[in-house]
């Protein structure tokens, strides 16, 4: 079954790449193109709860079809689903597309992959892939090509980077098992990890490249950063934590992450305040929770891990609305600085809804189900101390405000005149306005999400 | 034959880095991957060996239709980079020894993964030069080259370390300096095809922010002025 799952979502994406083949294509062929995504996600949907999970797989050479891989496509699907049909509503660049559904096809294969060294090849060729839309986004070119340009060099040097890093790892990690005597080796596999994983989820201090890719790239190659790359990072981390617990094990590695994931956490939700451009914004909100999740891994407690698999899932679907909400925002304006937005709750109202039920999402308020992660997750830094607990409930706070304030001044506070005032077109409102429904009240059933990662944690007795 | 390949591999990725002219810059890397062949052939296996050739002549085909491109579009001499004062030659020169054996006492004090010596040091110098390339490029062009020899020196070490791995694994590594050349080719296309010549420095002007932390190591080189020769005259 994984690889009809990986299956159905590159045969979508060879054909949104065939449909890019020309501009006026994607138009013309918009209706067939959003059958076909909706028949892909529900097929997909359809498959992955009708099959029957296996237990967290070990490394082994094959795709597998486990329960995290169960509990995490979904979402990612459905996020990124929703994305692209909504990007063919809208002007967008005619390769747009075709990149968010190779990359989601190409995180769905690692996510279902059981080998190390080929969820370390996807995610360079999903920064590749990201690399390629930053290159032919048409829009951007014609916009700043210089920005997008010195953008693209940087990260694509940042990710080979990040890919020796942990091809590296992987291989000491493989050395060490044969020869344990080698004590030292943990120390340095750890810290090549933690460079390279770094690098590939933008976690802060290694986080140089994302608030620019966000500036520069196009909304759905941002959301495949966002959303599928980002996903595929956290899962190899969680298999590698999972295979190979002494990894984590040693007290003060676990401390040093912890102390690292929580900080930059902090710092992002502070940094985020100093951003007057809303892609910014979101780009620093979006390291603020990968900081989230990775406190919670780094924790080693079954409340961290369990607050950071909601927190992950949640976000997989918030990150692509976010990010399309704040795209159609730009459109209605000409601008995306936050300060020359306003008023757009009047012409968008179904987006408005979107947009707060992802910023609630995305701060872990209540009734979404990302409050349930949150609350899991501030058990586990109470194991930490009251120091840690504080640092999370800090970056909460800046959070619900920085992100309370940019809806106000998009949606509510009186702001200059549009440039486009026509209505909001009924079909694109009312996805964005379903995916928010789903967001906002998926909270209203603890279990959702709880029983699948419950399930889960069962098969990790290692955790505290 | 596994160390003199891997020896040869020192003037063929220190020329990638040194020499001017783009199209005998190619040819030494193309010598680079006939190695590299050679030495995944000796090591590893015939079928690795032939798949590193294949991607070796694609990414020289790609590297060489985007450096025909770029060079078209921005009409300026042929050359990676402008002639260098004599000393800063030297300076590479010595980078590239130090890397050299560097590299070498690398493979000695720690063979690791069970490899052959000759193997350790061709990954580790090709990693090196790849590194110090991308460091001191001044260029898109050189910086593509850097990371194409540097992905080479990491899939030889990949495909050496783990040749019974799951083989789409491998071909996804194997197939990285492939996509790498493949993207920097377009970048720098884009970059030309503006008008903007393929310098980092315009980079570094126009986007400020991006590149602020990125900013290559240029060595400025005093050049001796009228007072400095007056006063040495003076001085004779």
């Amino acid at each position: 079954m994984p690889a009809v799952l990986v299956g159905l979502w590159l045969g979508l994406a060879l054909l949104l790449v065939g449909l890019s083949a020309t501009s006026e294509s994607v138009v013309r062929w918009r209706w067939p193109a959003a059958v076909a995504i909706a028949a892909v996600l529900a097929a997909a949907l359809l498959l992955t709860w009708s099959g029957h999970a296996e237990p967290l797989s070990r490394w082994r050479g094959e795709l597998v079809f486990d329960q995290l891989s169960a509990m995490i496509l979904p979402p990612l699907w459905t996020g990124m689903a929703a994305a692209l049909i909504a990007s063919l509503f809208m002007p967008t660049g005619r390769f747009e597309p075709a990149i968010a559904a190779l990359s989601t096809a190409s995180a769905t294969a690692g996510i279902l992959s059981a080998s190390p060294l080929l969820m370390v090849g996807l995610m360079q060729a999903g920064a590749l892939i990201i690399l390629g839309g930053l290159l032919v986004h048409d829009e951007g070119l014609a916009g700043h090509p210089l920005l997008n340009i010195a953008t693209s060099l940087k990260y694509v040097t940042l990710s080979v980077v990040s890919g020796a890093c942990l091809l590296m790892a992987l291989l000491l990690a493989d050395f060490y098992s044969v020869n344990p005597d080698r004590a030292a080796l943990t120390r340095i596999v750890s810290a090549l990890f933690v460079v390279g994983f770094g690098l590939a989820v933008g976690a802060i201090p290694f986080y140089f490249h994302v608030p620019d890719i966000f500036d520069a790239a196009p909304t759905l190659a941002t959301a495949s950063l966002a959303g599928p790359l980002h996903c595929l990072a956290f899962v190899y981390l969680i298999r590698s934590a999972a295979n190979g617990p002494w990894l984590l094990a040693g007290g003060r590695i676990s401390d040093v992450l912890v102390v690292g994931a929580l900080g930059g956490a902090l710092v992002a939700a502070l940094m985020a305040f100093g951003q007057r451009r809303l892609t910014r914004l979101l780009a620093f909100n979006a390291l603020r929770e990968a900081g989230w999740v990775a406190f919670g891994l780094a924790s080693v407690t079954r409340a961290g891990w369990a607050g950071a698999l909601t927190v992950l899932a949640v976000r997989c679907i918030s990150q692509p609305l976010l990010l399309i909400t704040a795209k159609l925002a730009k459109v209605r304006h000409g601008e995306i600085e936050v300060d020359k937005l306003g008023g757009l709750a009047r012409l968008l109202p179904l987006t408005a809804f979107a947009w707060c039920a992802g910023a609630f999402a995305c701060a872990g308020l209540p009734p979404t189900a990302s409050f349930w992660g949150l609350a899991a997750l501030y058990r586990a830094a109470g194991f930490s101390g009251g120091l840690a607990a504080a640092a999370l409930l800090a970056s909460v706070a800046l959070a619900v405000w920085r992100l309370g304030y940019a809806t106000y001044a998009m949606f509510w506070r009186p702001g200059p005149e549009p440039l486009d005032s026509t209505p909001e077109p009924v079909g694109l409102g009312a996805l964005l306005a379903a995916v928010g429904f789903g967001l906002a009240f998926g909270g209203f059933i603890p279990r959702l999400l709880q029983a699948p990662v419950d399930q889960l944690l069962t098969g990790l007795p290692f955790l505290r | 034959m596994l160390t003199l390949a891997a020896i040869l591999l020192v003037p063929s990725a220190a020329f990638v880095a040194v020499l001017r002219q783009w199209r005998v810059c190619l040819a030494s890397l193309a010598a680079l991957f006939l190695l590299v062949t050679l030495i995944d052939g000796l090591a590893v296996g015939a079928l690795t060996a032939a798949c590193q050739l294949v991607v070796g002549a694609t990414a020289l085909g790609v590297l060489y239709l985007g450096g025909q491109q770029i060079f078209a579009e921005t009409h300026e001499a042929l050359v990676v980079h402008s002639r260098l004062p004599t000393w800063e030659y030297l300076f590479e020169s010595v980078v590239a020894a130090v890397g050299a054996v560097g590299a070498w006492l690398f493979s000695r004090a720690h063979p690791l993964f069970g490899l052959p010596g000759p193997v350790t040091f061709a990954w580790a110098w090709l990693g090196l030069a790849g590194a110090f390339m991308v460091v001191l490029a001044g260029n898109i062009v050189e910086v593509g080259l850097g990371l194409v020899v540097f992905s080479t020196g990491l899939s030889l070490l990949v495909m050496a370390a783990a040749p019974t791995a799951w083989w789409p694994a491998l071909m996804l590594v194997q197939l990285l300096p492939l996509a790498l050349a493949l993207m920097v080719s377009l970048a720098g296309i884009r970059l030309s095809h503006f008008g903007h010549g393929v310098g980092l420095e315009l980079l570094l002007e126009k986007a400020p922010f991006v590149m602020a932390r990125a900013r290559p190591v240029r060595i400025r080189v005093r050049r001796g002025g009228r007072a400095t020769q007056a006063a040495r005259r003076t001085a004779d």
